[in-house]
């Protein structure tokens, strides 16, 4: 695929810059709903981004005609008033080729009926028990190629693989409901030897929230998980940090100069791309430039935001590699990769201790960014008297970003990314990305939940 | 052996909108297939699926080795029926100079907001067609423009939004416009109104309180009981007020048009759900039809790659009712605008954050509200907390046709 790239000799044209991304995605899907074999999907897609920039404007063609790249290129080229004649321009190719599937321990690589096996394990914890309604467990492999070139030279592929099984339900007693679910993500078979007792256990502990009570709506100290941290770090102050909002706006360059202090000195943030074992891999953007690893905030101080070339170039900074595009059919966006607060010093215990009435958050559904953020909790505890008590029914917590960034006042000691194989983030129409997303268990001394 | 071959295509251009101006343009033509083969004796099924221009061929010969998974069916699949629903009403050609001239029409409010979105001509064409004589063809074309205003030093990625979706554009339809977004960019400049944590009359979109009632009428989640309406059919569960009909054709919150189902079902353009308050349908596909002895709504939804799902369109409020600007009177009424990331219990219990609401006092704008959640139940949302709805003249790009005031409890950040 890179070899076909190459031969259209891109740089040879006179637009201002051309971008070249194939794709190649399969997913296999296999799904069993109410005790029942529901579906199975075997789908690989190719196709093609075409990027022309000439006279100050982009302009982008999506095709899944892969021999016909040149001519789709070659209308753009005419649709951008720039001649399709080619001219002597050289340009020494700069190729990066990483492959990370070359091994046999990844589980997409099992057949079929070996998926189907792994997933009677996890269909005879849930599909066994009374107290489950509508049971739902379904296997998910993303896999994914990218091929790229530019005019100015940078040529690279890359493969990535991620699998996901989730099992969601309803548990049902009397006039009590309570519905949950486990996303398990993980690349290599071995990830496999742990299904029984992690969906075991998971089960067991979703049952004491079915007759849980719910919290009245108050404003105190909680402990998030890892999930829920990483949750609230993407949502919070990742978004903010994406530097296309800055575009047009010289007021909010001022505002948000590098240097200034926007949390607690105990909060680093740190957003990067190249770590091959989680799903918000991303180890060149799709504008061709390399992942690092970006502090967002270190100590408590504004130390780097989230660029394309034409937001680093706005605001005269560096590129970070954060431009991505969900698929074929889209241009790059600045995107989060994977964002993770950085671990501190305390175990959980020590950020539990000192809370007489709070709320331990475990697993949170959903959440989103605004001006204030937002998570939907699915799970969560009574923190008394510094221990972990009962169970409580928790809807939704919200806060503003900085005044929560300011009161994080204990961080954990362990980091831990999570990935995402089923869903992922949403910016501008483009859902999902399979960014990742984490930290360790923080502490919030004051923190809005309902 | 039944064979079913199924395609959604979509031809789009689009402009993106950055920095108060065109930035880039966009367009693709991407075609999504699949082969449904169904083993009537054995009663199983499967499916093969591509996206590009796969021939039909490789996707039967793909679902006819998938056979062997022995995925079962247990339901007549649909035959004898051919139309053709075509329609292209659109008269803009040259969405460069549509988007220009909204961006012209825009320029006034560039000292206070950097002005960003897109702008799309698309057309969605499906087609289904089975060896049994189903053939069934769908195109639709619409236009849409979205406006994101972001106040000059905020830090959001935009504070406020405005939009038109058609299936054409009508002056009035983009007259109203332009008073939307004049409204929308002046009050957002507002100061504050002090509120405090208590109850307020809401007035807003009725579907904001709709996530979760669009579940509990799931032929599923009904049957299966975990519905919190389970067992009410044909029951009063809201207010005699309430009326709605689920809707296959609109341009409210994006354009729809879906005049049959993915399982080749013939719908009703709007469906009753409840009448004066009375639970009338409940919604299943196939399937679930056949599992639980009921007839199928026409609400399999499927995409290419996958098979039916029981879905739920747009849920339209209707009834004759008395317009908004005559029933807001009297003490404050909040209007969210901006509301993400709620989400409800199983109880219908609800919780829904509001980033941005506007306050008014005797049917007049005075004023921005601080950051809030407003807390309730959706069921008293619809019975004793419902105070009336009205007929939309405000703001009908934004919100839709119809809105709806109660009382709810707000909660402030």
């Amino acid at each position: 695929m890179l070899q076909k790239l190459k031969d259209l000799e891109i740089h040879r044209y006179a637009a201002d810059r051309i971008d070249i991304r194939i794709e190649e995605t399969t997913l296999y899907h296999i799904a069993f709903f109410q005790k029942q074999f529901h579906g199975y999907t075997e789908e690989t897609s190719v196709g093609a981004f075409i990027s022309v920039f000439a006279n100050g404007r982009w302009y982008y063609r999506a095709t899944t005609e892969i021999d016909a790249i040149e001519s789709e290129l070659h209308k753009l080229l005419q649709q951008a008033r720039v001649s399709i004649t080619k001219t002597d321009k050289k340009v020494e190719l700069k190729e990066t080729v990483i492959d990370n599937l070359n091994s046999d321990d990844f589980a997409y690589k099992l057949p079929r009926e070996k998926k189907i096996e792994h997933l009677s394990t996890v269909r005879e914890i849930v599909e066994n028990d009374s107290l489950v309604v509508n049971p739902y467990v379904l296997w998910m492999d993303r896999i994914k190629s990218k091929y790229y070139i530019n005019s100015n030279g940078v040529v690279y592929s890359y493969n990535k693989a991620f699998t996901g099984i989730l099992d969601s339900y309803s548990l049902k007693e009397n006039d009590d409901i309570f519905e949950t679910h486990l996303v398990y993500n993980f690349q290599k078979k071995s990830a496999l030897n742990k299904l029984k007792d992690k969906f075991t256990t998971d089960l067991t502990e979703a049952k004491l929230f079915l007759h849980a009570k719910a919290i009245e709506p108050c404003t105190c100290p909680v402990v998030l998980s890892p999930d829920a941290t990483g949750i609230f770090t993407h949502e919070s102050f990742g978004h903010k940090s994406e530097a296309d909002f800055m575009i047009g706006d010289p007021d909010m360059v001022a505002q948000w100069e590098i240097g200034k202090k926007v949390a607690n000195e105990i909060v680093s943030i740190i957003d990067c791309g190249d770590d091959p074992t989680v799903s918000g891999y991303f180890p060149i953007d799709d504008e061709g430039v390399p992942a690092k690893k970006n502090y967002l905030i270190k100590n408590g101080i504004l130390a780097g935001r989230l660029h394309s070339e034409e937001t680093a170039k706005m605001l005269n900074e560096s590129v970070t590699g954060n431009a991505q595009a969900i698929g074929f059919t889209y241009e790059p966006l600045v995107r989060m990769t994977s964002t993770y607060i950085d671990k501190g010093t305390s175990t959980f215990e020590e950020l539990i201790k000192p809370i007489e009435k709070g709320y331990f958050i475990k697993s949170v559904t959903h959440g989103s960014g605004f001006s204030t953020f937002t998570m939907a909790v699915n799970r969560a505890y009574k923190i008394e008297n510094g221990k972990i008590t009962n169970p409580v029914r928790m809807n939704v917590t919200t806060g503003t970003v900085f005044e929560t960034l300011h009161n994080i006042d204990g961080v954990g000691d362990t980091v831990e990314i999570i990935s995402q194989v089923f869903g992922g983030c949403g910016k501008m129409g483009q859902y999902p990305l399979t960014v990742s997303f984490g930290g360790p268990y923080i502490r919030i001394k004051s923190y809005n939940v309902s | 052996m039944i064979k079913e071959y199924f395609s959604n295509q979509t031809i789009e251009e689009k402009i993106k909108i950055e920095n108060n101006q065109i930035q880039s343009f966009r367009s693709k033509n991407i075609i999504q297939k699949s082969v449904r083969v169904f083993d009537e004796k054995n009663k199983i099924f499967a499916l093969g699926c591509a996206t590009g221009n796969v021939p039909d061929s490789d996707l039967e010969a793909k679902a006819t080795e998938l056979l062997s998974l022995k995925l079962p069916f247990d339901y007549e699949l649909e035959k004898d029926l051919k139309a053709d629903f075509t329609m292209d009403k659109l008269s803009v050609n040259d969405l460069e100079s549509f988007t220009e001239k909204v961006l012209h029409d825009l320029k006034d409010y560039q000292s206070n907001y950097v002005i960003s979105g897109a702008s799309g001509i698309t057309e969605e064409i499906t087609h289904i067609k089975n060896s049994q004589d189903l053939d069934l063809r769908c195109a639709g074309k619409s236009i849409y423009i979205y406006t994101n205003l972001k106040q000059k030093g905020s830090s959001n990625i935009m504070d406020i939004g405005t939009g038109l979706y058609g299936f054409d554009i009508t002056d009035r339809k983009y007259q109203s416009y332009l008073k939307d977004t004049e409204f929308m960019a002046k009050a957002y400049l507002s100061e504050n109104v002090n509120l405090e944590n208590k109850t307020y009359k809401i007035l807003c979109p009725p579907n904001m309180l709709l996530d979760k009632f669009s579940n509990d009428i799931n032929g599923i989640e009904y049957e299966e009981k975990s519905s919190l309406l389970a067992g009410k059919q044909f029951e009063q569960i809201f207010n005699e007020k309430v009326n709605i009909v689920e809707c296959r054709i609109t341009h409210e919150n994006g354009c729809l048009y879906m005049p049959f189902d993915g399982e080749g079902i013939v719908g009703v353009y709007d469906k009753p759900i409840v009448e004066n308050g009375v639970l009338k349908t409940i919604l299943y596909n196939k399937k679930n039809a056949k599992k639980y002895g009921k007839k199928s709504t026409g609400n399999g939804f499927r995409n290419y790659n996958g098979n039916a799902y029981i879905g739920c369109s747009f849920l339209k409020f209707i009834g004759d009712f008395a317009k908004c600007s005559d029933v807001i009177n009297g003490e404050y009424v909040i209007l969210p605008i901006m509301a993400e990331g709620g989400d409800f219990l199983p109880n219908g219990n609800y919780s829904q954050p509001i980033q941005l609401a506007f306050v008014f006092q005797n049917g007049k704008f005075i004023g921005k509200a601080p950051q809030m959640s407003i807390n309730g139940n959706y069921l008293d949302g619809f019975n004793k907390d419902l105070i009336a709805f009205c007929q939309n003249d405000m703001w009908e790009n934004i919100f839709g046709s119809v809105m709806m005031i109660y009382n709810g409890a707000v909660s402030l950040i």
